[in-house]
């Protein structure tokens, strides 16, 4: 088993190439990501704890198995991402094939690290429960953009990169998901 | 070690996976290329032999005579079709490729548009659309442009009927076999002539005019039937001395 301190200085693109050529390296990979990934994953879908836990290891798996298919000029974390979020959206269709109903639990909304951004990007003064809650109202689609810009601190280039948009589509999503953000926050009264 | 971190590494050993070579995603990349350059030719073989259609079939005439669009006939229709459908295969399978996603699908479009535009150019100089055509002419989906225009002239009813010019007296009257085999008794003496044309046995030629029953037809307008890529009319037939290739 490799240390996680034996690849702390590594780069992802430099784990890559050695999980290539020893699968072990490939533990520091899932550890740096892992957090990060949980949460994102947490946040674009309506399921508990274990299900994310399996979600989330099919994304390790697959990006293992895909691993030569990562191209170094985009960045690993984008790649990740990616993986992540076709298995939500995989897992969606499976759970809306089994008619499993989906509620958002609030609670699971409350553990959002930083929403400061996007409250001054709207000019809002919002708690963690308000804006939990209306993020959770908003569109999927702009969810997840908001989400990916504001929360997972994600440059358009990256977004692009994970939804598989062009660039120009992330800013009409993230101008059309600010709309609605604002036009929701009125909805519930809550104070500019 | 964490327990996602755990599992993941557990099950890499326990069914010894190893990443997918790179050569398959290589290969994968490179059959999307090619497949889109395929279709890019496609569309532009399609776009010229058009183009071809278009311009071989009295495409004005056709559309004042007939009331109805160009690409009413089955050859035209097939074509668009096609295009159209091949169109949205190479914008779905550029989307497909490692950067396509990056792109405007408008933007993508439009530089497929040029690209195809450009080559159907290139193969109408080359004469391939008429090559194609002749190629495609025993295809049971296809109808050739002789075909089509043996369908839209062939109504008498309609003042319309071609053939060729099986006996012949003077200008002012012949006996037209038209493509089904019937024989026509046609007056000339009021008509218009393209290119001056003299009524010839062998002559192929389309014809405007009214039936007057009995297998009589009063022509008010001839022009030859169709130029040839090679030789004159149908089954080398000649429009007359001197006007193999005239454009009608």
């Amino acid at each position: 088993m490799i240390a996680n301190e034996q690849c702390s200085n590594l780069t992802d693109e430099d784990l890559v190439i050695k999980t290539l050529a020893d699968q072990e390296f490939y533990y520091c990979l899932v550890v740096r990501y892992e957090q990060a990934l949980k949460r994102y994953v947490s946040r674009i879908t309506n399921v508990g704890d274990e299900e994310v836990e399996d979600i989330l290891q099919n994304v390790f798996l697959k990006a293992y198995l895909n691993l030569n298919d990562f191209d170094p000029s985009l960045k690993f974390s984008s790649w990740l991402y990616r993986i992540a979020h076709n298995e939500v959206v995989s897992n969606h269709r499976k759970r809306l094939s089994r008619h499993v109903g989906e509620t958002l639990p609030l609670d699971d909304w409350l553990g959002l690290s930083s929403g400061h951004s996007l409250e001054n990007e709207l000019d809002l003064t919002l708690t963690r429960e308000q804006l939990a809650k209306i993020l959770s109202l908003l569109d999927k689609k702009y969810q997840e953009v908001l989400i990916l810009k504001y929360i997972e601190e994600k440059d358009y280039l990256e977004i692009s990169d994970i939804l598989q948009k062009p660039m120009g589509t992330i800013a009409t999503l993230m101008n059309r998901a600010k709309k609605q953000f604002k036009t929701l926050a009125k909805k519930h009264e809550i104070k500019f | 070690m964490t327990v996602i971190g755990k599992n993941v590494l557990s099950q890499i050993r326990t069914a010894n996976l190893r990443p997918k070579p790179r050569w398959f995603f290589q290969l994968r990349e490179s059959g999307l290329w090619l497949i889109l350059v395929l279709a890019l030719v496609t569309i532009a073989l399609m776009i010229s032999l058009f183009w071809f259609f278009a311009s071989e079939t009295d495409l004005s005439l056709m559309m004042w005579l007939t009331g109805r669009p160009f690409f009413y006939g089955r050859g035209p229709g097939t074509l668009l079709l096609v295009i159209f459908f091949v169109a949205i295969f190479l914008v779905w399978n550029f989307r497909n490729t490692r950067r396509g996603y990056r792109y405007n699908l408008g933007l993508i479009a439009l530089i497929f548009i040029c690209i195809s535009a450009a080559l159907a150019g290139i193969f109408g100089y080359l004469n391939f659309n008429k090559r194609l055509d002749h190629g495609l002419m025993n295809m049971p989906f296809y109808e050739s442009r002789q075909q089509y225009m043996i369908a839209v002239w062939q109504q008498p009813s309609e003042g319309r009927i071609t053939g060729e010019i099986v006996a012949a007296s003077g200008s002012s009257s012949f006996v037209l076999r038209d493509f089904s085999g019937v024989k026509w008794q046609v007056s000339s003496a009021m008509a218009v002539w393209r290119h001056n044309m003299v009524p010839e046995i062998g002559l192929q030629v389309k014809i405007i005019g009214s039936d007057q029953g009995g297998g009589n037809f009063l022509a008010s307008y001839i022009r030859p039937f169709m130029p040839m890529m090679d030789g004159c009319g149908l089954g080398n037939k000649s429009f007359g001395q001197g006007s193999c290739g005239m454009m009608n």
